[in-house]
């Protein structure tokens, strides 16, 4: 008998159980339009016996790949359905008779097949530590809430595509076909993105009157004329692909509008006042929006306040007992770290020679009180958006929103000291995508683009937001997964390598895919950030030389040390 | 040479699922230190019967084409494979369903959701069960 290495039949295990949860989210999404297309009265044989036969896989599939309590829920469903989908299936030629069928594909049906789709993009997560029982103590894999796109369409051919397209690129697709039961308050918060196949239905969006707090909608269209683009244009729709989909290149554009809208409201304000009431009053207005808010009460604590919270924007009061806004102004700017953060007076000074003033010291703009809140918030959002954009061409590489070079390195160097410590573990991992060069030499720099950000937007999605990410130029990435166990930095980082292999790329009518090698050295064993660094370089090097797509460990990493 | 005897190593896996298929390879070879041929479908099995010669065959009862208990009946037609042990593995577990499968000449029943972490050992169980008799 060989030898059986457990870790990586274990890490083998993790993958497919990744792979099967993508299956399995696509599958549902299907039992959950059919079945509720059969509720809604339309009695085809084949879809009770095809939500029957998913049930069934589900149900004796799920327990194998590590979701027992999935394969639970669907084998009730499937038990309910089980007299109706055998009565059918001997005589698949007979009058289908609606009475029995919505007897047992009713409301609770489908209440409990919305369970399933819930259980699966939530306590999916919460099952891992339970599911894999053959290493004790194995803590769950990190990972990302990975933003959910509900993408409104018949169930297709296409739509399925699209569905599986879109989870193999890190997102959660929820495919429905009619939107009548959608809560509009509840779309807002869970969905970060809507793809509109069957876009007859947008009158019926029920959140296009949410206005700016909605998410972005993409539409796709059989044919592209300047009209129809037009009409889509005036009716506010975000984005517009014709068919067949070009899929890396719309999920780009729906990242690029999720980011965009993430962006708006995860801004950090600082409000400076000396009236604890009116602070907390406008803490409130802008928290309601999404901003983080650092509250200064006491004037003198600001400049401490301000190199701990970072803030991308001030406002501030003009006049707070014996100290002046302008004056405070002028001296955050003695420190050169803050020449570009923007100051914004909140002030009842409607003199515009006393404003142009106080702007004369340092600050950049003027909100006159009163402010309704409303206004307060929209202002507010704008400029932090400004600022933080102005922040991010500084930082961040330009084609991927990764953190460039020597600042990812920097951050790894703060974090690091930080988990050191908080007694944490941490991973760095080094990436490169496998013969990129011939990407670029045989389908254009374009598609080698496509492929960069097709890798930058998987690591986003499958990584927590508290881990750093960095783009270190051409093809080659840097991660530091934060307070993260060597065994679950390497099952994320195979799947994130299993699923780039399986993502589709297209340049003009040729499709491709690539493979990206991984190196991974545990920040713990090394005395410097740039000794772990080196070490996983010099793992990805060796990844390189066995084989590629895959990911390999330094080997002074050790698996199951702990500490 | 009689087939029920010594150690078992060469077992065929008849299943349409791919992932199904690449788990119980994991299970069956890298956990269980097997000799394993996976196949999709009962046609493809009865076509690597002889050069395989298999001690014990997995089959999954619900397939397209030709199913579980089809596969098995074609199988026990074929020359030198009419008492060769077949190991059904379905969803279905309800009492009478495993017997009626017994009945057509299944050694057993492993019922799905198998663990891929002690598939192996249940079928060493089964198949030392079958050695004993």
């Amino acid at each position: 008998m060989p030898k059986t290495k457990i870790s990586d039949v274990n890490q083998k295990l993790e993958i497919l159980r990744q792979r099967f949860r993508t299956k399995a989210a696509v599958e549902l999404a299907h039992v959950q339009a059919r079945a509720s297309g059969i509720a809604a009265g339309s009695f085809m044989a084949a879809d009770v016996l095809s939500v029957y036969q998913s049930l069934h896989r589900l149900a004796g599939s799920a327990g194998t790949f590590g979701f027992p309590e999935l394969g639970k829920l669907a084998r009730q469903l499937e038990i309910a359905l089980k007299p109706l989908a055998e009565a059918l299936a001997t005589d698949p030629d007979g009058t289908v008779r609606a009475e029995p069928i919505a007897r047992v594909v009713n409301a609770e049906f489908l209440r409990e097949v919305d369970r399933l789709v819930q259980w699966l993009s939530e306590e999916g997560d919460r099952d891992d530590a339970s599911a894999v029982t053959t290493e004790p103590g194995r803590a769950p894999v990190a990972r990302a809430a990975e933003p959910v796109v509900l993408v409104v369409a018949p169930s297709s051919d296409v739509s399925r595509d699209l569905c599986q397209g879109l989870s193999l690129h890190g997102f959660q697709p929820r495919l429905v076909d009619q939107l009548e039961a959608l809560d509009p308050a509840v779309l807002a918060r869970e969905v970060s993105a809507v793809v509109l196949y069957d876009w007859e239905l947008e009158a019926e969006l029920p959140f296009l009157a949410l206005g700016n707090d909605r998410p972005p909608v993409v539409c796709l269209g059989e044919e592209d004329t300047f009209l129809e683009r037009y009409v889509l244009a005036e009716k506010g729709m975000d984005g517009f692909f014709t068919l067949p989909l070009d899929l890396p290149l719309l999920v780009d554009f729906i990242e690029r509008l999720i980011s965009e809208r993430d962006e708006l409201d995860r801004g950090r304000v600082m409000i400076v006042d000396d009236d604890p009431e009116l602070l907390e009053h406008y803490s409130l207005v802008l928290e309601e929006v999404g901003l983080v808010v650092c509250r200064v009460n006491d004037p003198s604590t600001l400049l401490t306040s301000l190199s701990e919270f970072r803030p991308n924007l001030v406002l501030m009061d003009m006049q707070m007992g014996r100290y002046s806004g302008a004056t405070l102004a002028r001296m955050i700017r003695f420190d050169p770290e803050w020449l570009g953060l923007p100051i914004v007076y909140l002030s009842s000074e409607e003199n515009r020679e006393r404003q142009l003033e106080a702007l004369s010291h340092g600050g950049d703009d003027f909100l006159t009180k009163p402010v309704s809140d409303h206004y307060l918030q929209r202002a507010v959002l704008v400029r932090c958006y400004r600022a933080r954009q102005l922040e991010k061409l500084a930082t961040r590489d330009s084609l991927t929103g990764l953190l460039k070079h020597s600042l990812a390195n920097a951050e790894i160097e703060n974090e690091f000291a930080r988990s050191v410590r908080a007694g944490q573990e941490s991973v760095v991992a080094m990436l490169d995508l496998d013969h990129f060069k011939r990407v670029n030499d045989r389908y254009g720099h374009r598609a080698g683009d496509m492929v960069i950000k097709g890798l930058a937007n998987l690591l986003r999605h499958r990584l927590r937001k508290s881990d750093i990410l960095g783009r270190y130029g051409g093809e080659e990435f840097i991660v530091a997964l934060v307070d993260c166990a060597l065994d679950d930095a390497r099952a994320v980082m195979a799947s994130v390598c299993e699923r780039l292999s399986r993502i589709v790329f297209n340049a003009g009518d040729q499709e491709f895919s690539v493979t990206v090698s991984i190196g991974l050295a545990r920040m713990n064993d090394y005395p410097t950030v740039e000794a772990a660094i080196e070490a996983a370089d010099k793992a990805l090097y060796e990844r390189k030389h066995s084989g590629r797509n895959g990911v390999s460990l330094a080997p002074d990493s050790n698996l199951g040390r702990t500490g | 040479m009689d087939s029920l005897s010594g150690r078992l190593s060469r077992i065929m896996l008849v299943e349409d699922e791919e992932d199904i298929r690449t788990v119980a390879e994991l299970a069956l070879e890298s956990v269980g230190g097997f000799q394993l041929k996976s196949l999709a479908s009962g046609a493809e099995a009865l076509e690597a019967l002889p050069g395989f010669q298999p001690q014990l065959l997995l089959l999954d009862v619900m397939m397209p084409g030709m199913d579980g208990p089809a596969t098995l009946k074609a199988i026990r037609r074929t020359p030198g494979f009419e008492r060769t042990p077949i190991v059904f593995m379905t969803a279905k577990v309800q009492p009478e369903e495993v017997s009626g499968y017994l009945s057509l000449g299944a050694a057993d029943v492993i019922p799905k959701p198998f663990d891929p972490m002690t598939l192996s050992e249940q079928i060493h169980d089964i198949w030392s069960r079958l050695v004993d008799r």
